[in-house]
């Protein structure tokens, strides 16, 4: 296990073993027992325990739930509806087909008549509720539930046969779906083990399949998600596919106190005197086993089918959903009219939710259409929930509550003070949330809850803090619980950490992936398992590895109290003894014991700051694989991240270092040694891991790597800092020395791509229209020449110094006319096609520069721009060269030699860019009615620069009669360059801007408006920036101030 | 237009007349009857440009190809909002609308409102105020009434990344909210769906899929009927598919791929594109040919998957996605869609038989 970055199967830690000579049996669903020493794992029609421990994952019992409701069935069989019977007969006795084919090797026979006779129940979500009494107690009270969506069969019917008893409205709901079924999970899954077990014998004599603590069906579509209440025992939620939500209560009843009370613990027997002194009586008898009866207490229309549900854990009584149609949508518990928070969260189908555990506002939901997890920030439309001025607080009550329940669950991370059995169970809907204490470490408020009647409006604003790009489409999010293993150097840094289960496409199958990832880090996880082979992964939950080292385990199983062990269990005691005497015999007793072994392992260890490290899941998916696996094993893409190059090349004038191109290389600090990823995942293995002694026994990664590589780290952790920090460094400045070589600091620098480089500088210097330096073609073309030898570029330069040879040799100025007056001589019949053949060459190559340069050197296009001179060379193609080159100029933001050679070109179709979206509509200042420039009929369009400037100067506003466009300055109507601010809307006379703002010679005079008006034009700064820096370009907009100024 | 060529249904025959209803209502040129005809009528969506004009009078139609999935169809003219105003109002009733707030109030049936939008249309303001007038209305007189939004016309140089639909969307959810609000109206209280639809490519299919399956009051049940069997046979994914509409009408409870929804629509093309037109007509006449042996088949593809065809009903379609080491046993499958078969046609017996529209 020393490489972890090899794939898939190395991060699996332990496998529920499969028989692989049967048929797959996909899961739905798991849960964990509070304790987390079990996991119920929910296949099709079958519930199977499975004990999680330091020997891995262990089949403890398999229950086939179809039983459990035949029974009640036969013992009650009212004839449904039409509806049902048509199913039953048309459906009851759809095959399975791998029962079938299971036929042949086991008891499948059996199996199959099983499915016949009690049809197709299939269990979609099991939901395993928190042990709220007595924690000494393990599994007293657990209950277990578990939901199914599948009425078609005589199972089915069964279940719904049973219900009149609790409520004979319900006639309508039968044949349908969405049947929850609440057990008592030491009942359902412990009675069958121990024989010589009094308890279980007693409910045996009982009838043994009417065991269902309660049977809940009101929802007619599928059940998609349950939820226990956190804290207070007896809520669940419901989410179905029938767009509603109900919230169940359980109600004790009176005549229950049966014997069967004998068997219950002191403590309870008070729980139950004191509900029933609490809550009124209904009259529904479940069976005279059921102390209890549900009661829907509220139902909550969502609008849309229900994919998921979750209580938040830190603000009391709250709830969020997840709709088909990507709505999040949050609300109370007690108002079931109004939404706290609705958020069309993700396009299409959200699959699943989650309250982060620490953050009372912080929310992630999982979409399986958008592929993607939100995370959202409610704090804005929460927070009035959450009360600050509450002088009820609540840390004594933590403390009381500590004491009173003997509870060392907590820990200093724990946010939710673990509410005492007494006052949730006292607590009665009537009596308003208002007696539910909660603290909330972030914010540090100790709250109380209020219901507040201030409506948050939820509409404007976006709470989507992060969006991690998961690229597959999601079915579960789970943040990482909390840990307190880091509180000596830093926040936690996990708590940004969620897994994220996937699968590849959502309805087409393929296999999921468990990856775990972090908000800080959206775009690529921090750690993939993928143990499941094919097949998405239907559910899957965290499972903590304590830290402490088992130095407890022994002591507790030889000195354990035993005083408290009466006090605690009156019958553990014997199922202690049996324990010893058959250790291996999976009983009922044994695993009693066992979990008290192992919890008051973590007692022990609670005094001396137990911490858990959260980096195994346990996972079931639709290949019928359980199988946990453990992060810190999977493959980290994260590590492997190269560093990167990119170029940058500064083609800008506007910007220093203008001309030169830059390579970069980009380091992020990525920790990549083992230790490391305790950082960088928090995800850990070393020696307290290793021999932790909750769950799973991990490889000592840290012992395996070699001494040298501690000695290299001085023995201490390294720990990167907060902020990943990018390293730049400059290859190549892009500048050259005398050689024409790019100047670089760095000698391991490389030379890329000079032309590109020099691409502005030929820009800057070729000279391509005569004036009084050279006054003839032949001199321009030696200057480009030289100025090509410069850039050291010699064969450039040797071309233009053969075309001056060829000009001068022709004896001509520019190109020889089509039809040749005069003496000719040879040169003139050769210019023509070596020019052509140059020219195509270069456009083979690619280099338009030199092309356009040639073009306008030697004036290519004839003067009426119609054709060109050399025969045959079309002029649309000249037209394309000259177009694709004032684009890259303009790319490059040489914008004055694209406006030069525009205004000097002669064809009219490159000429007539310079007029392209140039007008300017005005309108006047005083009236704001448009100026038009139709009415204006001197003015025949924008031919002559300043057009519309002159044109402005010359009008009225036909409405207030006003002359508009005047200067800011001299009151005169402005003809010629005129500037204005954008802000104010004021302008004038370029020349007087520049002499009242300041212009490029570089400084600035003054900023406001001269108007008056009090704005802060600061014209001088754009027209500063507007100049180009380079020296020519500078040198020449000096000029043009100089010109204007004078 | 399917419906002027066959003889005058009479709405008011109360077999029909119970049926379940969609209305269709909105701002004129938002594409009501372009929906319309496109999905229940097979006009090219291109054709829709310019073979329609404007909507003057309800038109009804009635939608039944299968006796599982039958409801009518009200396109309403545009800005048409069940206003009642007392001077048309007998002018309406010689037209034979029925007009005002009654077109709400469906008898005992199921109604549907959809208020399509036009998403190029902005503002919105307008038009949602008088969409929240319609909904308070249709709410008073019918609480039951389901009300969608589609967001329509979502396509084009507009809407070319999905950000902008999003955008679109939420826009007018904020702005039916703040209307709502104004209104004295709860948003909270009212739930309605939002779909960003386009005629030109799948999105209009799976909404108004979605819309019908809310009609089907055996939806529950087909449902579990559907999952009985994805779970029974392993497969990934059922779809039970109106032939003619290509909607479909129940699925599975796990999540709606559009992809894969796709694929199956497109499945179906293929198949009735294969199988003569005589055919179909003749097994619509008589259902108990030997249709379904005829009408199945199998597509598998690249990634593993089988898609598998099989006709269960008249006009009604099962389309399922399965991985291929799933379909090995074909028989066995066919056995259990034989009994999933057997359940539809008693679940649909109850119902007044289908045969009223042909």
């Amino acid at each position: 296990m020393t490489t972890p970055d090899t794939k898939n199967k190395t991060a699996i830690v332990a496998s529920l073993p499969v028989d692989r000579s049967r048929p797959i049996n996909p899961y739905s669903s798991l849960t964990l027992s509070p304790k987390g020493h079990h996991a119920l794992v929910a296949g099709k029609d079958t519930i199977q325990l499975v004990s999680v421990g330091p020997n891995g994952l262990g089949l403890l019992k398999s229950l086939k739930i179809a039983n459990h409701f035949t029974a009640a069935a036969s013992s009650s069989s009212s004839p449904g509806s039409n509806e049902t019977r048509n199913q039953q007969q048309g459906y009851g006795d759809v095959r399975d087909a791998f029962q079938q084919q299971a036929s042949a090797v086991t008891a499948g026979v059996t199996n199959m008549n099983l499915n016949q006779q009690y049809g197709n129940i299939i269990v979609t979500k099991v939901a395993w509720s928190n042990d709220y009494y007595c924690p000494p107690r393990p599994n007293h009270l657990q209950q277990h539930q578990h939901s199914q969506r599948n009425s078609s069969g005589m199972g089915d019917t069964g279940m719904d046969d049973s219900l009149p008893i609790i409520n004979t409205e319900m006639e309508e709901a039968a044949g349908s779906n969405g049947v929850v079924v609440v057990w008592r999970a030491k009942r359902l899954l412990f009675s069958d083990y121990g024989k010589t077990n009094a308890t279980n014998t007693k409910n045996k004599s009982g009838n043994r399949f009417n065991i269902a603590g309660g049977i809940l069906s009101e929802h007619t579509r599928a059940v998609n998600g349950l939820a226990w209440h956190p804290t207070r025992s007896g809520l669940l939620l419901t989410a179905s596919q029938d767009a509603t939500v109900k919230l169940w209560e359980r109600r004790a009843i009176k005549h229950s106190q049966s014997d069967e009370q004998k068997d219950r613990d002191l403590q309870e027997q008070e729980q139950e005197q004191q509900q029933k002194s609490w809550f009124s009586m209904v009259g529904g008898v479940v069976g005279s086993e059921n102390k209890y009866t549900w009661r829907c207490k509220a139902t909550f229309s969502v609008g849309d089918a229900v994919r998921d549900i979750r209580w938040n854990k830190l603000i009391p009584d709250v709830f969020g959903v997840v709709t088909a149609s990507g709505n999040l949508v949050i609300y109370n518990m007690h108002v079931s009219i109004k939404a706290l928070v609705k958020i069309a969260a993700h396009t299409g189908d959200a699959s699943s939710l989650d309250f982060h555990p620490q953050r009372p506002f912080i929310v992630a939901t999982g979409g399986s259409a958008d592929r993607c997890v939100k995370i959202w920030d409610l704090e804005s439309s929460l927070k009035f929930i959450v009360n600050t001025n509450t002088n009820r607080n609540i840390h004594h009550h933590y403390q009381n509550n500590h004491e009173n329940s003997n509870s060392t669950w907590t820990s200093t991370k724990s946010n939710v003070s673990n509410d005492s059995a007494n006052s949730s169970e006292s607590h009665t809907s009537a009596a308003g949330p208002s007696n539910k204490d909660i603290t909330i470490r972030s914010g540090s408020t100790a709250s109380g809850w209020s219901m507040g009647g201030r409506h948050t409006k939820s509409t404007n604003s976006r709470f989507s803090k992060h969006v991690l790009s998961v690229s597959a489409s999601v079915t579960q999010v789970l943040w990482r619980p909390p840990s307190n293993d880091f509180q000596e150097f830093m926040a936690d840094r996990h708590d940004s950490m969620l897994a994220v289960a996937t699968a590849r496409l959502t309805s087409a199958g393929g296999s999921g992936a468990l990856s775990l990832w972090s908000y800080n880090r959206p775009y690529m996880s921090l750690s993939i398992v993928e143990g499941h082979e094919d097949g998405a992964i239907a559910d899957f939950v965290w499972l903590k590895t304590p830290k402490t080292i088992p130095k407890f385990q022994i002591e507790i199983k030889q000195f354990y109290p035993a005083a408290r062990r009466a006090s605690t269990d009156v019958s553990s005691g014997s199922r202690y003894r049996k324990r010893t005497e058959s250790p291996t015999t999976m009983d009922d007793s044994s695993l009693d014991t066992r979990e008290r072994t192992q919890k008051d392992d973590e007692l022990a260890g609670e005094s001396s700051s137990v911490s858990y490290i959260w980096q195994n899941v346990l996972s079931v998916g639709r290949d019928g694989q359980c199988i946990m696996q453990s992060f810190a094993r999977g493959e980290r893409r994260i590590r492997s991240v190269p560093s990167s190059v990119f170029a940058m090349a500064n083609l800008s004038p506007f910007q220093a270092g203008y001309g030169s191109l830059q390579c970069f290389s980009l380091y992020q600090d990525v920790p990549n040694r083992v230790e490391d990823d305790f950082m960088l995942t928090a995800l850990r293995q070393d020696k307290y891991t290793a021999q932790a002694p909750g769950v799973f026994r991990e490889d000592d990664l840290q012992n395996s790597i070699s001494d040298t590589d501690k000695k290299a780290q001085g023995g201490r952790k390294l720990f990167p800092s907060l902020v990943p920090q990018l390293v730049f460094s400059v290859v190549d400045q892009g500048s050259l020395d005398a050689d024409g070589m790019p100047i670089v600091n760095d000698e391991n620098a490389l030379c890329v791509a000079p032309e590109v480089v020099h691409l502005s500088r030929f820009a800057d210097s070729y000279k391509m229209y005569p004036d009084a330096e050279c006054p003839t073609r032949v001199d321009l073309c030696l200057y480009n020449s030289k100025v090509a030898e410069e850039l050291k570029c010699g064969s450039l330069a040797r071309m233009w110094k053969t075309i001056s040879s060829l000009l001068r040799g022709s004896g001509l100025e520019g190109l020889p006319s089509k039809t040749p007056t005069g003496p000719t001589n040879a040169f003139q019949f050769v210019i023509f096609p070596t020019i052509k053949s140059l020219l195509l060459e270069r456009a083979e190559a690619g280099d338009v520069q030199t092309i356009v340069a040639l073009c306008e050197v030697l004036q290519v296009i004839d003067s009426g721009g119609e054709q060109t001179l050399i025969p045959s060379l079309s002029v649309k193609l000249v037209r394309e060269w000259y177009l694709s080159y004032i684009d890259l100029l303009n790319q490059m933001c040489l914008f004055s030699a694209a406006a030069f050679l525009i205004k000097n070109c002669k064809d009219q179709a490159v000429a007539a860019l310079s007029q392209q979206s140039t007008t300017i509509h005005e309108s006047c200042p005083r009236c704001g009615k448009p100026i038009d420039p139709v009415a204006d009929s001197s003015d025949n369009g924008y031919n002559n620069t300043g057009g519309i400037a002159s044109s402005s100067a010359r009008k009225v506003c036909k409405k207030c009669r006003r002359r508009v466009g005047m200067c800011f300055i001299c009151h005169e109507p402005v003809t010629g360059m005129y500037v204005w601010c954008p802000g104010c809307g004021h302008g004038g006379h370029m020349s007087h801007a520049i002499q009242w703002f300041g212009g490029p010679d570089g400084k600035a005079i003054r900023t406001v408006c001269p108007t008056g008006c009090g704005h802060n034009c600061n014209l001088f700064s754009q027209m500063a920036t507007a100049f180009p820096r380079t020296t020519s370009m500078a040198a020449s907009a000096a000029d043009q101030c100089q010109l204007i100024t004078n | 237009m399917g419906g002027d060529n066959i003889s005058p249904i009479d709405f008011n025959d109360p077999k029909i007349a119970s049926l379940p209803r969609i209305l269709l209502m909105g701002p004129r040129r938002g594409g009501k009857t372009s929906i319309q005809r496109v999905v229940f009528q097979k006009m090219s969506p291109h054709e829709t440009l310019f073979r329609l004009e404007a909507t003057q009078q309800l038109e009804r139609a009635i939608v039944d190809h299968t006796p599982l999935c039958r409801f009518t169809v009200w396109d309403f003219p545009g800005d048409y909002y069940g206003e009642d105003d007392e001077n048309n109002y007998d002018n309406d009733n010689n037209n034979n609308i029925s007009t005002g707030d009654s077109v709400f109030v469906g008898d005992n049936a199921a109604t549907s409102l959809i208020f399509v939008v036009d998403a190029q249309d902005e503002p919105y303001d307008h038009v949602l105020q008088s969409f929240t007038n319609a909904v308070t209305r249709a709410l008073e007189l019918n609480p039951n009434i389901v009300i969608e939004v589609f967001i329509n016309k979502v396509d084009g140089e507009l809407f070319l990344s999905d950000e902008s639909k999003y955008d679109c969307r939420r826009d007018i959810m904020t702005q039916v909210t703040d209307e709502l609000t104004d209104a004295g109206v709860s948003p909270d209280s009212i739930h309605i769906r939002y779909h960003l639809t386009s005629i030109y490519d799948h999105s209009i299919y799976e909404a108004l899929s979605r819309v019908v399956q809310r009609l089907i009051p055996q939806l529950p049940t087909l449902e579990n009927l559907l999952n009985v069997l994805v779970s029974t046979c392993s497969m990934e994914k059922a779809y039970l598919f109106d032939v003619v509409s290509k909607l479909y009408i129940s699925t599975d409870p796990g999540p709606v791929d559009m992809q894969s929804v796709e694929l199956c629509s497109d499945m179906i093309d293929v198949v009735l594109d294969v199988t003569p037109a005589e055919d179909l007509e003749e097994d619509m006449v008589d259902p108990d040919s030997a249709y379904d042996n005829k009408s199945a088949s199998v597509i598998r593809l690249s990634n593993g998957m089988v898609l598998y065809l099989k006709e269960v009903d008249t006009m009604l379609a099962l389309v399922c996605i399965t991985r291929a080491e799933n379909f090995r046993k074909k028989s066995l499958i066919n056995y259990n869609i034989g009994c999933l078969k057997k359940a539809l046609r008693a679940l649909a017996q109850p119902v007044p038989t289908t045969e009223n529209g042909h």
